[in-house]
């Protein structure tokens, strides 16, 4: 070097990250050098010549690898999901942790199938109890279900909520609201509802929900004297809400209406049961639902046993 | 209520156990995460199985993420650690002077060792073969700020050093290229890298513009 300046100089020069007194040198020397003031355009261009190169674009099996391998982790950590919950509290800005559910992933792949398979059976187990804690209302530590690992640091109480009527072919019709603060998510909508209508006891009589503890979960977790409401529906609520019902049924018979959120927003899930030998429906719906507008927020079918 | 949810909100869904959204968050980023992962690791085949070790490990570390940085920076951030590992891991890979040049030489000579075959030009192909020679540092540094355009303060996150930092390891990667790759010719067209650059950077200040700064 000498004499002149060495790479790392004159690209630390380039670069911006000398002291002043450097940097005075080395440009000093550059106005007398026209093979170093070279050197300089060369690594100024650098940049450039760099963003020039170009790449191929991520690929389609790449893409569909991963959605795989996503789909998979999916899968295995449903099988895990108690051991969930430490990264659960990590999360900032949450109420409430919603109540957990199942769905299938997508999958793209067989390896992911064979994933979920292997895992279907501990689901079905597992998450069942565990939707029956989740809606146990209060303390944890009372009488709880038999897998205290599984429940959630805080659930979400279920109560009943003021009646609303509906009209069902010219006819008009009650149903006991239910309330909580449950979080309906767009991926479990309809785990969530089906854990709502198992602790309802799946029996709906005259529009009147039937408590009748069908599995071990207990019956006072169904009760009225639970944690209060955050809204109080008033009596314009409930004429709007009556129109809702009455719009989203559709003629069909209503078998739920709980009033919720969805996604974080008040929302109303109503499960209706339409006419002939179709899937029962579930909606959920905004707080701008009335008669003449729907604001369904979300939808899915939803297999009702022995109604 | 069709508005896209943020990533933020995404990855909240997926940690309170929604299937659908870490998916949902890798569509949305898996370009520019794959464009980091192939210009850091040259070989498609590594940069496809580090995008998806990155992928995999935020799915599960998801948890951890504590919002003090976007979930973007996040994300790079494990995409570049997962490169800069295999990067690290090479056995055959030099780090220092020596025989650089003659690996150099053979790696040019063979015009196979990185690329796709098809419309790699000699020039690419120079550029590419060099990129391997530099330390793993100072080659994160100049795939984030020179090749994709990314601010110095964005890369510096990322990485998680300082901005000096950075713009050291940027200026020593320049350095080590410079003597194989000043024979070349920068494009006319301005890359969009470089007009990202000069709207939010200092890499290069205009007080040492050279021929074009002034």
């Amino acid at each position: 070097m000498s004499g002149h300046i060495s790479d790392n100089l004159l690209a630390d020069y380039a670069g911006d990250v000398l002291k002043s007194r450097k940097f005075a040198k080395v440009s000093s020397h550059l106005a007398g050098c026209t093979m170093c003031t070279g050197r300089l355009d060369s690594l100024h261009s650098m940049p450039s010549l760099l963003a020039s190169v170009s790449y191929p674009p991520i690929p389609q099996n790449l893409t569909t690898r991963i959605d795989s391998a996503i789909a998979t982790e999916s899968a295995a950590r449903v099988a895990a999901e108690p051991a969930t919950e430490a990264d659960r509290r990590d999360l900032p800005q949450r109420a409430e942790p919603p109540r957990q559910g199942w769905r299938p992933p997508r999958l793209t792949s067989p390896v992911a199938l064979r994933t979920l398979a292997a895992v279907g059976a501990a689901v079905v187990v597992a998450g069942g109890g565990y939707e029956i804690a989740a809606h146990s209302g209060g303390s944890a530590t009372t009488n709880g279900p038999s897998s205290a690992a599984a429940l959630p640091a805080s659930s979400a109480p279920l109560t009943t909520g003021p009646p609303v009527s509906y009209q069902q072919n010219g006819h008009a019709h009650s149903i006991n609201t239910v309330e909580s603060n449950a979080n309906f998510q767009a991926s479990t909508l309809r785990r969530q509802t089906q854990a709502t209508l198992a602790e309802m006891g799946l029996g709906i009589v005259n529009g009147t929900p039937k408590v009748a503890g069908t599995g071990g979960h207990a019956p006072n977790s169904f009760n009225t004297a639970a944690a209060p409401q955050p809204k109080a529906f008033t009596r314009t609520g409930m004429h709007q809400l009556a129109g809702c019902v009455t719009r989203i049924s559709a003629g069909g018979t209503v078998v739920m209406v709980e009033l919720a959120n969805y996604q974080g927003t008040r929302a109303t899930i109503i499960v209706v049961q339409p006419k002939g030998p179709v899937p029962a429906q579930v909606f959920a719906v905004g707080t701008a639902c009335s008669a003449t507008n729907s604001d369904i927020l979300a939808q899915q079918q939803l297999q009702l046993p022995n109604l | 209520m069709t508005t896209a949810a943020s990533d933020a909100e995404l990855l909240r869904r997926h940690v309170d156990g929604d299937p659908e959204a870490f998916g949902q968050l890798f569509e949305r980023h898996r370009d520019r995460l794959w464009a980091v992962a192939i210009r850091t690791l040259g070989d498609p085949e590594e940069a496809a199985d580090a995008l998806q070790d990155a992928m995999i490990s935020a799915f599960r570390r998801a948890g951890s993420f504590r919002g003090d940085s976007a979930v973007t920076t996040w994300l790079h951030r494990i995409v570049v650690n997962a490169a800069l590992d295999r990067m690290r891991r090479r056995s055959a890979r030099p780090t220092t002077g020596g025989g650089d040049e003659e690996l150099l030489d053979s790696l040019a000579a063979s015009r196979t060792p990185v690329s796709d075959p098809s419309g790699a030009t000699d020039t690419q192909l120079d550029v590419m073969a060099a990129l391997r020679q530099l330390v793993p540092d100072q080659q994160a540094a100049l795939v984030l700020v020179d090749m994709l355009g990314y601010s110095v303060a964005d890369a510096a996150e990322v990485l998680g050093v300082s901005e000096g930092t950075v713009k050291s390891r940027a200026a020593r990667g320049r350095a080590r290229l410079l003597p194989r790759l000043s024979h070349l010719r920068s494009p006319t067209v301005p890359s969009q890298a470089q007009r990202n650059r000069s709207t939010g950077s200092n890499v290069l200040p205009a007080r040492e513009g050279g021929d074009d700064g002034r």
